[in-house]
């Protein structure tokens, strides 16, 4: 694809009549338009109070142009979540890179999401909490979603520390989810980047037990 | 000494009416069952009056008079399904005490896992008054951690809130797939996983297995 001149160029209006900009830039640029549309709309209204009118509108495309890229609200919401999913992926990966200590990347990489989320309310809502009322599709991405999350969680662990269960990690992860959601919900998104050392305790203790990981949060040298 | 039981002493068979109240009553847990398996498949949005009605296979004029509309027909199935789970409602909260709630909880998830769903999942999705009768049982279960927490406990500030959350939804998600019939087999991860972060692996331990006083 030939590259557009700068990043904010995909969120650009495009000229009207016959501009000459190459095909592929101008489906990029609707579909990156879609994107942050269904985002827009989505974390302002609900999914549910969201009609695809609504995407067009935020989106600045018309809906024969929305009916080029997806044929319903949920699969063009279901699109958006992967699309996020995978940037957050690799800011996670991107802030634990240079961590050795496992218990110093996972802060690292939680920290790097919530600043994301932080900045960022309604892609924090179309994230964390639009999925779990959204019906049977869009849920499966959500709890594949989630999956990663624990594996990424539990790659590296250090050996010695006791074998945790798989409930274990779940509910860690379920409930370090819920914290976020709820800082969100109650307009403290903001503030997330001040948690991290709370939820990330709470991570460690949930999935380790407290004496291990009270050491391991504290001094994750050690 | 024991009364001779109604159907057993002479009298007149079959000329009295059931009272009303009693056909009432049944009715309206009839409804309430079948809006309960209706918004915990679905979700409080997608359900309408309608389809409660064609569930519970009643009149749309009788499920009036039991409610004034959907949101009070939903709240009405919270409040029997939070009936069942068990809470210690004096201040004298222990370990023992906490167990208990969460065997009531895991009890709840694998017997009537539509009840389980409607109070964990449904709820916070629902409508904003919904929304609110679930913080309000929410807190309470986390109150019921914090006081046997006890004040001056290193233990980050999330913690309670985390878990009960994290261990609703990692049941629910269980639910979603179809595995409630495992739940209480896993009764002994979950207890653990959610003990352990106070009382450290091997007090937890005895706790689960019956060997301590709470």
């Amino acid at each position: 694809m030939a590259e557009p001149a700068r990043a904010s160029d995909l969120l650009a209006r495009l000229p009207p009549g016959r501009h000459g900009l190459p095909p592929e830039f101008v489906s990029a640029n609707q579909r990156a338009r879609i994107s942050a549309g269904t985002i827009a709309a989505v974390g302002r209204h609900g999914y549910h109070e969201t009609t695809i009118a609504g995407i067009a509108a935020a989106a600045g495309v018309s809906r024969r142009t929305f009916y080029k890229y997806f044929d319903s609200k949920e699969s063009c919401f279901e699109a958006t979540l992967r699309e996020i999913a995978a940037h957050l992926d690799r800011v996670a990966s991107k802030a634990g890179r240079g961590e050795r200590v496992w218990a110093r990347r996972v802060r690292a990489e939680l920290a790097a999401v919530l600043a994301v989320f932080g900045e960022n309310p309604n892609l924090a809502r179309c994230t964390l909490i639009t999925p779990a009322g959204a019906g049977a599709a869009i849920n499966d991405r959500y709890r594949k979603a989630v999956r990663a999350v624990r594996k990424r969680i539990t790659v590296g662990r250090p050996a010695g520390t006791r074998p945790s269960s798989k409930v274990a990690i779940e509910i860690a992860v379920d409930g370090l989810i819920v914290l976020i959601s709820d800082a969100v919900e109650s307009g403290r998104g903001g503030e997330l980047p001040t948690m991290v050392d709370d939820f990330h305790q709470f991570l460690l203790v949930t999935y380790l037990s407290t004496g291990v990981a009270m050491r391991a949060a504290a001094d994750p040298e050690e | 000494m024991d009364q001779l039981p109604a159907h057993l002493a002479s009298g007149l068979i079959g000329t009295r009416p059931i009272a009303p109240e009693a056909r009432a009553a049944f009715q309206r847990r009839r409804i309430l069952d079948a809006a309960t398996a209706e918004f915990a498949a679905k979700g409080y949005w997608a359900i309408t009056v309608d389809e409660i009605v064609a569930a519970a296979k009643i009149g749309v004029g009788s499920f009036y008079e039991h409610f004034k509309n959907k949101e009070d027909c939903f709240m009405a199935a919270f409040d029997l399904a939070r009936e069942r789970v068990s809470i210690q409602r004096n201040r004298q909260s222990s370990w023992a005490h906490v167990l208990a709630a969460i065997d009531s909880g895991l009890w709840l998830a694998e017997n009537d896992p539509a009840a389980f769903r409607l109070l964990a999942i449904t709820a916070p999705n629902a409508s904003p008054r919904a929304q609110s009768r679930h913080q309000e049982f929410f807190q309470q279960l986390v109150l019921e951690l914090r006081l046997a927490r006890g004040a001056s406990s290193p233990l980050p500030q999330s913690l309670e809130t985390g878990l009960i959350a994290g261990a609703a939804w990692a049941i629910g998600d269980r639910l979603a797939r179809g595995e409630g019939e495992t739940i209480t087999e896993l009764r002994e991860k979950f207890a653990f996983a959610l003990l352990a972060p106070y009382l450290g692996d091997a007090t937890a331990r005895a706790l689960i297995n019956g060997g301590l006083d709470g």
